[in-house]
């Protein structure tokens, strides 16, 4: 379906979020990475203000 | 000994979190283990389970607590951080962030979001942006963020299929927890993951295969979003050589917004079949496309389509499920009036209850969905009379995992059907896939054996390719006394023949 690819190449895929989808990718044969996600660290309001007045 | 460990800012997912507990579970001599992280809801369980849980654990912590002898705490601890630390991945680089990756040194095609909601939006906007689709499983995704990121797809080219999508199949590749359906050439889009998937599925066992399917997500037909995601699919299709002829199914949708579907579906020249579950006929009146009512019908159309001739579905007659339903009925007895069902697939919980306000109007029926086929139980905990449930709504997946990922929660909702006296039938949907249970089937065999007094019937929805053996998974039940249907819609019309008869015994 990927248009623009030769049909006997094998997607390639990063999976963001569950470990398990990107196994069962990888248990397909397909070329799969995870990315090692973390949420975003919220700054406080203040410290920003302070980084701000720093920077 | 009752132990905890904190680790802070850890993220991992909850499927993965649900294993490991369930892992370290498994141990000889482990009372119990618990993964999760530090939501409010999880501090007061463990809590509540005794543990102490320190008071500046946050929601971006992960707890892991272990009830086991003192002595075993260090080997478990040991055990569930090689878990947790297990990375199956081929790649040879560690990224941290979409914007690392650089494609001309490292390329891909697809990037698979599964994030919590709130998250998932920043991220597709970076793929779409490097210039890849996106395959959304992540739902809580706003309306808004859905449209603005849709209308960059479309100005980038790119496919956004989701949020919300359950199930794709690319270039052979299931992703998320649909199937791994054999090649072939017929070109699914679907705004419904269950019900693509049986579409799919279905044309497998009539012989046919499915050149991808992709997935819209659920709000891709709403009036806000416009069928974005489906119009450039189709457009996509339509230029696909592999290709031959396309099936779009979807729930009831927005009027507007099925009709520019079915006016875009017009112009393609590839034959179209299409099912907006619980649409009037009237839809289709005066079009190309042919319309389908049921998603057992969409794969008939579809295939009819192909080989240009009629065709029948596969399994039972309807004489012969009318034959059936009096043969099952007759064996209940007369207090068992009642049937239940209870389905993961959301659209399988539809397009039941579809059918039986088709063929049974006069039957009441409950539900926890709130939708016009039925009334709406007070406590979706408790069922009345007759009803049907889609456990993986948000009512039930708010409390334990989604039941394609673990059975545990249909497993005991099941339990307390069978302990009331009136139920006289049960209904359950499977699914397989290399993303889902690699078991679902076999946990539910031992209950339904050792409840001949009550009737079973139940569907597998999967596909040779699938890690699960879907015969097997077919023959267990059988052999357990089970009635497998060939189909959805097969299920919920016995179930309705057998209504129609419970009814009439009173």
């Amino acid at each position: 379906m990927m248009e623009e690819r030769q049909k006997e190449k094998k997607l390639r895929v990063i999976n963001l979020g569950i470990q398990m989808f990107c196994d069962a990718l990888t248990e397909q044969g397909v070329r799969c990475t995870q990315i090692k996600w973390h949420p975003p660290v919220k700054q406080d309001a203040e410290i920003e203000e302070l980084l701000d007045e720093f920077l | 000994m009752k132990k905890l460990y904190c680790f802070k800012n850890r993220y991992v997912d909850s499927v993965m979190l649900m294993n490991v507990g369930e892992q370290i579970s498994r141990f000889p001599g482990v009372n119990g283990a618990e993964c999760g992280m530090g939501t409010p809801a999880n501090i007061d369980l463990l809590t509540g389970l005794g543990y102490d849980v320190p008071p500046e654990t946050g929601k971006n912590d992960l707890m892991l607590a272990i009830d086991a002898d003192a002595s075993q705490q260090n080997e478990l601890y040991r055990q569930a951080v090689d878990l947790l630390d297990h990375r199956k991945t081929v790649s040879d680089r560690t990224y941290y962030d979409l914007n690392e990756i650089d494609l001309n040194s490292d390329p891909y095609d697809l990037v698979q979001i599964s994030l919590p909601g709130e998250f998932a939006a920043d991220e597709i906007e970076k793929a779409l942006r490097m210039g890849l689709d996106c395959f959304v499983f992540s739902d809580n995704v706003s309306l808004e963020d859905e449209r603005r990121l849709k209308l960059l797809g479309k100005e980038l080219g790119r496919l956004v299929m989701g949020p919300d999508a359950g199930v794709g199949l690319i270039d052979g590749v299931a992703l998320a927890a649909g199937s791994i359906v054999k090649d072939g050439p017929v070109g699914i889009i679907g705004a419904s993951g269950s019900g693509a998937q049986e579409v799919a599925c279905l044309l497998e066992r009539m012989g046919e295969g499915v050149s991808c399917i992709i997935g819209t997500g659920g709000r891709d037909l709403t009036p806000q979003v416009g069928g974005l995601t489906m119009l450039m699919a189709l457009e996509r299709l339509g230029k696909d050589p592999k290709t031959k002829v396309i099936c779009l199914v979807s729930k009831l949708a927005d009027v507007g917004v099925m009709e520019k579907v079915l006016d875009a579906a017009e112009k393609i020249e590839k034959p179209v079949a299409a099912v907006f579950l619980g649409a009037p006929e009237s839809l289709f009146d005066g079009r190309k496309v042919r319309g389908a009512f049921s998603l057992e019908d969409a794969a008939v159309q579809t295939l009819s389509l192909l080989r240009g001739e009629p065709v029948l579905p596969p399994g039972r007659t309807e004489a012969q499920l009318e034959e059936l339903a009096a043969e099952m009925v007759a064996k209940l007895s007369p207090e068992r009036k009642y049937f239940r069902g209870l389905y993961c697939g959301g659209t399988f919980t539809e397009e039941a209850m579809i059918l039986f306000s088709r063929y049974i109007p006069q039957v009441s029926l409950y539900s926890n969905l709130r939708t016009r086929y039925a009334a709406q139980l007070e406590d979706h905990h408790v069922s009345r009379g007759h009803t049907v449930l889609d456990l993986g709504a948000e009512d039930f997946t708010a409390e334990a995992p989604h039941p394609v990922f673990d059975p545990v929660l249909r497993l005991n909702r099941l339990k307390q059907e069978l302990a009331d006296p009136h139920v006289g039938v049960v209904l359950l949907d499977f699914i397989t896939g290399p993303g889902v249970h690699r078991d679902p089937v076999m946990p539910f065999v031992p209950l339904i054996r050792e409840h001949r007094d009550i009737c079973f019937i139940a569907t597998v929805c999967g596909a040779q390719g699938d890690p699960q053996d879907v015969e097997e998974a077919r023959k267990a039940l059988a052999e357990a006394g089970c009635i497998v249907a060939d189909s959805n819609a097969q299920s919920a019309r016995l179930a309705a023949h057998m209504m129609t008869l419970l009814e009439r015994r009173g």
